[in-house]
């Protein structure tokens, strides 16, 4: 291999070096379906980081300061939250726990879902659902308005092996791990599970409102 | 003094940082499982806890042991739901102690630190999860590996066959092996295993 070949492959490993998201620590998630994510929070809204600081909170039982990440954000848009604009975001910073890296300059967009914190702010860990706003499905955009509200009250059931089945008529059974070995498969970015009138639920697709026929479907 | 690719590894400091994460200065790590969770007897907890170690020992120079009543490397422990999810009290906000809340079933499930952080090797895991030995969420065994892996120094990585993969992702645990990169990731931290040194 050249020099000239092997200088590429190091400047693409770097590169790729780069793009890894910088929380550095341990965290185990819950792996949630989009709608899950939306209705498990307080606070979903869809943002662009201005500035980044570290704060102060406090110390833990060893006498370490624990210290956050303050992110200052410009809030587009709120699907779901406190009547007042959310301004700061808090996480852990990347060199403690389940935190989260944001890009910050104020030129991507992220969707935010996370904790309310009261006047303004929210708490967010890396279990919560952060992505750029611009890897989400036209379909999911279009679901944050009214369609995964319409599903709160039903349970999306993960299917981790086959068989699996659903206990009650108000789940829907996400199968996109052993369909894709995935966890934003199809049905993560397509569907929402959508209580109907007889209060069972079922995966709806697409973006449009979902029709009265189907709202009304007596036999699932 | 014969050179032996098993013990390249200096002193000066307890870890070091690399790309791949960080790691510890010595080979073998001393660990105590402090609490159990719900559910689950003590006995299938250490086997499982020993099971994840040899996962992590199988394929690198480490050597774990278990110890009782003293003090030790890696430290395993289970916590309650913290009452108080906000941060609004400022100082003296002390959650189950190290200042992150574990939040009842679901969403965040355990966490560790790494060797360079000031707590190195505390795992805890979220005592209100249903913590199961089978494919019902979610598996002991499968978040012990993840969580250990941190603990020695690896850090996230964004594929999902990595068990280092921050989510939570079903495999059968007895067929469980870990994925070809993660082998090379660990062992460039570690280095590989010494067959010969093994007790």
């Amino acid at each position: 291999m050249g020099a000239a070949a092997r200088s590429l492959r190091l400047a693409l490993g770097l590169l790729l070096l780069g793009t890894l998201p910088r929380w550095a620590d341990a965290c185990s998630c819950s792996p949630v379906h989009p709608q899950q994510a939306f209705c498990n929070a307080d606070v979903v809204i869809r943002a662009k980081v201005v500035g980044e600081k570290e704060v102060g909170s406090g110390n833990d039982i060893y006498g370490n300061p624990i210290k956050r990440i303050e992110y200052e954000i410009k809030q587009i848009k709120m699907f779901k939250g406190p009547d007042k604009d959310i301004e700061f975001i808090y996480t852990a910073p990347s060199s403690a726990i389940c935190g989260v890296s944001l890009d910050v300059g104020g030129k991507k967009e992220y969707l935010i879902a996370g904790k309310a914190e009261g006047d303004g702010k929210m708490h967010v860990t890396l279990c919560d659902f952060i992505v750029p706003w611009d890897t989400l499905s036209t379909t999911q955009k279009k679901s944050l308005n009214h369609r995964y509200q319409m599903g709160c009250e039903c349970k999306i059931t993960r299917c981790p092996m086959i068989p699996c089945y659903i206990s009650s008529l108000d789940e829907c059974l996400w199968m996109d791990w052993v369909t894709e070995k995935s966890i934003s498969g199809h049905q993560a970015k397509f569907f929402a599970c959508i209580k109907r009138n007889d209060g069972s639920c079922a995966w709806y697709r697409g973006a449009a409102p979902p029709k009265q026929e189907f709202l009304d479907i007596e036999d699932p | 003094m014969l050179h032996h690719p098993c013990y390249e590894i200096t002193d000066r400091a307890d870890y070091s940082i690399s790309p791949e994460g960080s790691k510890w200065n010595k080979h073998t790590l001393t660990y105590r499982i402090i609490n159990y969770p719900k559910g689950m007897t003590p006995s299938t907890v250490n086997g499982i806890i020993h099971d994840a170690v040899s996962i992590w020992s199988n394929v690198t120079s480490s050597i774990f042991q278990k110890v009782k009543g003293q003090d030790s490397d890696i430290k395993f422990s289970f916590w309650q739901l913290d009452k108080k999810l906000t941060w609004e009290g400022g100082s003296g906000v002390q959650y189950h102690g190290d200042g992150w809340p574990f939040d009842g079933p679901g969403h965040i499930l355990a966490h560790a630190f790494l060797p360079n952080s000031e707590t190195p090797a505390i795992i805890h895991f979220d005592k209100g999860e249903p913590w199961s030995t089978s494919y019902k969420v979610f598996n002991l065994l499968l978040v012990t590996i993840h969580e250990l892996g941190h603990s020695l120094g690896l850090w996230h990585f964004m594929s999902q066959n990595s068990i280092v993969y921050p989510r939570y992702v079903y495999q059968n645990p007895r067929t469980f092996h870990l994925d070809v990169d993660d082998i090379q990731k660990i062992q460039q931290l570690w280095g590989e295993r010494c067959s010969s040194e093994m007790p």
